[in-house]
């Protein structure tokens, strides 16, 4: 009620409707009827200040208008805006930049540590190491970081507005270290004269760091184990962001209650949900594939290599054993296997061995000085090579002396006396000289044909039917010895004898006889095998006479002889 | 149901006046005395409780004050209140505190304050008389006579302050 606003002294104000239904009552006192005076006189103004006031106090119905106030002031000439607003957006852009950076940074820093994986490789070594299994390593490594606690401060007093905290972690008594905490930032600032906007925004204790991040009234201080991203400190920002524009009033008002600042646990207790990275489970992968190319390029270039050195060696192993060559120098020239020893002619021809070790030809040289080799082997087959025995004769070595077997012509074994001697590793020649028919190989097919006997019965030359059959059997066995006699180079020579008993007459018994080798010669002669020669002949007239009728009867009889012949001796010229 | 609130508490004078010890028999500790030198502050914690509401105070202890160093005033900023801690043995202390609380006043707009004459127990050495502190206890300044030593008038000057804040604080809380 100041008197500026009294209505003007005039006479009475004119009345209005009430004293005109009611005349008859008492007068309105001074006051009130000053103010009905104002109220019929100012009323509309009145109403209109009332509206105004209650339009300044709603920011929403002001804010068209100063969104358009600024619009046509920025339309006009930016320059005063920007000049008044560069003090604040200044720092805070240039802030947003260097973050920006820094948060870029650390991601090429991380995108280059993982490209070559040299740390998943030490990781794997660090497994092998310590007996730990590497995803246990993985995982301890890449733990990158774990907010321990956040401190949420007044930054006027450095009065602690909420704390939150990981189970695990041992805290000092919060409200105290958010105290210290402001009482440090103004050290800092004031010690080395910066800026009151400026701030110590990292404190770093060994593994521990402690972030600082700053609102209009309030401080956030995040307390690190590790190494965070720099996105951690936008997070942080954005947290603040948020507080201060929820509790925009109680920071105005703050007076040390610290109760309404409990709504803002969700959003610290957010920061430390953040707290364990993810380990890269694509490290192990791309270093198992790093890894398995590495494996594969040295495989390929490796292997052949050590496949190539394994068959020089096996062959080089397989020369040593080989009879007849001694290898006394092996080794690689210009990346050319050369092997160098002695060999003796007879022995296998070294590059045949190549094949069987799967050695090209062209990989490797030898180079051999010719020798004579003192092995049983090799002194007989010298022997065999100078002596040139017939089929018939078998050479062998019993110590040095040189042993010939067989049946041979009396020029052969001559030969062999004065050659023998003279061969490298013979010391002298022992013979054992047979019979063609003698001969192991021939004495049980002679045996055989000689077996056969056909009876006659008394003063008979005629073949009967057993005596047929017989001749069969005889032919088959003849064919047997003489196939075998062929091979050995000797001719068979049949002689059919004819025998007698001694009962009658002794020219009857000599022309029986006679008849009877005939006979059988008869009866065998188509059956033989081509080329055979055949001959007939009386058995001597026996000496002694025959005891029983028995004996008498096996000498009513005819058998056969066989006889080897050695091949005419070939004349040297 | 209690309310909890916490309080800025500045303890100022000049050095050797006692301050530390003056907090040391009144308070629960965490840090050492040795950030007193280097960061020029230490921090410390007493709880009292007051009719329903308990009142944290945060106890800042600032370096003290001498010819060559100044106490940093800055950490008075926020504060709910201040004492300043005068020696009573030694004129000189008081000069200092009234520097001190021309500009913790500055710095600490209407924070109550209370002027703390320590060491009275040396009685055969007291030079602060009555007669030099009237002045300001006409100016309406709170004076507490204290002997860190004995424990004698500590707690009477910690929880004096400590209503004189709460009794700024309540209309404001009330408004809330």
């Amino acid at each position: 009620m100041t008197p500026e606003v009294q209505a003007p002294k005039r006479a009475e104000p004119p009345r209005s409707d009430p004293p005109r239904v009611d005349p008859s009552g008492p007068p309105a006192s001074a006051p009130d009827a000053l103010a009905r005076l104002r109220g019929i006189i100012l009323g509309r103004e009145r109403d209109a200040i009332r509206r105004l006031e209650r339009k300044l106090e709603d920011p929403d119905a002001l804010s068209p208008v100063v969104e358009r106030a600024l619009t046509a002031s920025v339309r006009r000439d930016p320059k005063p805006l920007a000049d008044a607003l560069f003090p604040v957006m200044g720092p805070a852009i240039r802030r947003a930049i260097s973050q920006a950076l820094a948060g870029m940074m650390q991601s090429v820093n991380q995108a280059l540590e993982h490209t070559f994986s040299l740390r998943g490789l030490a990781w794997r070594w660090e497994a092998i190491r310590t007996g730990t299994s590497f995803a246990e390593v993985v995982l301890r490594h890449s733990l990158l970081y774990r907010v321990e606690q956040v401190f949420l401060v007044h930054r006027e007093s450095g009065l602690l507005l909420q704390h939150v905290t990981t189970p695990s972690t041992a805290a000092q008594p919060p409200d105290m270290v958010a105290g210290m905490l402001t009482a440090i930032q103004d050290f800092t600032r004031d010690s080395f004269g910066v800026a009151q906007e400026e701030m110590l925004e990292t404190m770093q204790v060994g593994e521990l760091t402690v972030w600082v991040e700053q609102g209009a009234r309030t401080l956030l201080a995040a307390v690190i184990r590790g190494h965070a991203p720099y996105e951690f400190r936008g997070e942080l920002q954005r947290a603040i962001e948020a507080i201060e524009g929820e509790h925009a009033n109680e920071l105005l008002r703050f007076q040390g209650d610290a109760s309404p600042f409990l709504r803002s646990r969700p959003t610290l207790d957010a920061l430390l949900l953040m707290e364990a990275r993810e380990p890269d489970r694509r490290a192990p992968w791309r270093t198992y594939g790093l890894l398995t190319v590495a494996v594969l390029l040295l495989a390929v270039l490796l292997v052949p290599r050590f496949l190539r050195e394994r068959r020089w060696h096996a062959y080089l192993d397989r020369l040593r054993d080989e009879p007849g060559i001694i290898v006394t120098d092996a080794g690689k020239q210009n990346g050319h296997y050369v092997v160098r020893g002695l060999r003796d002619p007879l022995a296998r021809d070294p590059a045949t061995l190549l094949a069987d070790q799967r050695l090209e030809a062209g990989t490797v040289t030898g180079r051999w000085e010719p020798y004579v080799a003192l092995l049983p082997q090799f002194i007989l087959s010298r022997a065999t090579r100078a002596l040139a025995p017939p089929p018939t004769i078998g050479l062998r070595l019993v110590a040095d002396t040189l042993v010939a077997t067989g049946a041979g012509s009396d020029a052969w074994f001559a030969r062999a006396r004065t050659l023998a001697p003279a061969l490298a590793g013979v010391g002298s020649l022992s013979v054992e000289r047979r019979q063609p028919r003698e001969l192991p190989q021939l004495l049980p097919l002679v045996s055989a044909v000689e077996s056969h006997r056909i009876l006659f019965p008394t003063g008979v030359a005629l073949l009967d039917s057993a005596g047929s059959s017989e001749v069969t059997a005889i032919a088959a066995d003849v064919a047997r010895l003489d196939s075998v006699a062929r091979g050995l180079g000797l001719t068979l020579q049949l002689t059919v004898i004819g025998s007698a008993d001694d009962q009658g007459n002794a020219d009857a018994n000599e022309w029986l006889r006679l008849q009877r080798a005939d006979a059988l010669r008869g009866r065998m002669g188509p059956s033989l095998p081509p080329g055979i020669e055949i001959g007939a002949e009386p058995a001597p007239a026996d000496a002694t006479p025959a005891i029983s009728d028995a004996e008498r009867a096996l000498r009513r009889a005819a058998t056969v002889r066989a006889d080897l012949a050695l091949p005419p001796e070939p004349v040297i010229p | 149901m209690t309310t909890v609130l916490q309080k800025k508490v500045c303890m100022l004078g000049a050095v050797g006046v006692g301050k530390t010890s003056l907090v040391r028999r009144f308070v629960e500790s965490i840090f050492s005395d040795r950030y007193l030198a280097t960061v020029g502050v230490k921090i410390d914690r007493k709880s009292v409780n007051l009719g329903a509401t308990q009142l944290s105070l945060m106890l800042w202890d600032l370096q003290g004050e001498t010819e060559h160093q100044q106490t940093r005033v800055e950490y008075l900023r926020g504060a709910g209140g201040y004492l300043i801690v005068v020696d009573a043995t030694r004129t000189s202390t008081l000069e200092t505190a009234l520097s001190l609380q021309q500009r913790a006043a500055s710095a600490a707009p209407g924070a109550p304050l209370t002027l703390v004459i320590n060491k009275v127990d040396l009685a055969d050495q007291i030079a602060v008389s009555d007669a030099l502190l009237e002045p300001l206890r006409a100016r309406g300044w709170p004076i507490v006579r204290t002997s860190a030593r004995s424990g004698l008038g500590v707690e009477e000057a910690f929880l004096g302050l400590a209503q004189r804040m709460l009794a700024t604080t309540a209309p404001l809380a009330e408004e809330r």
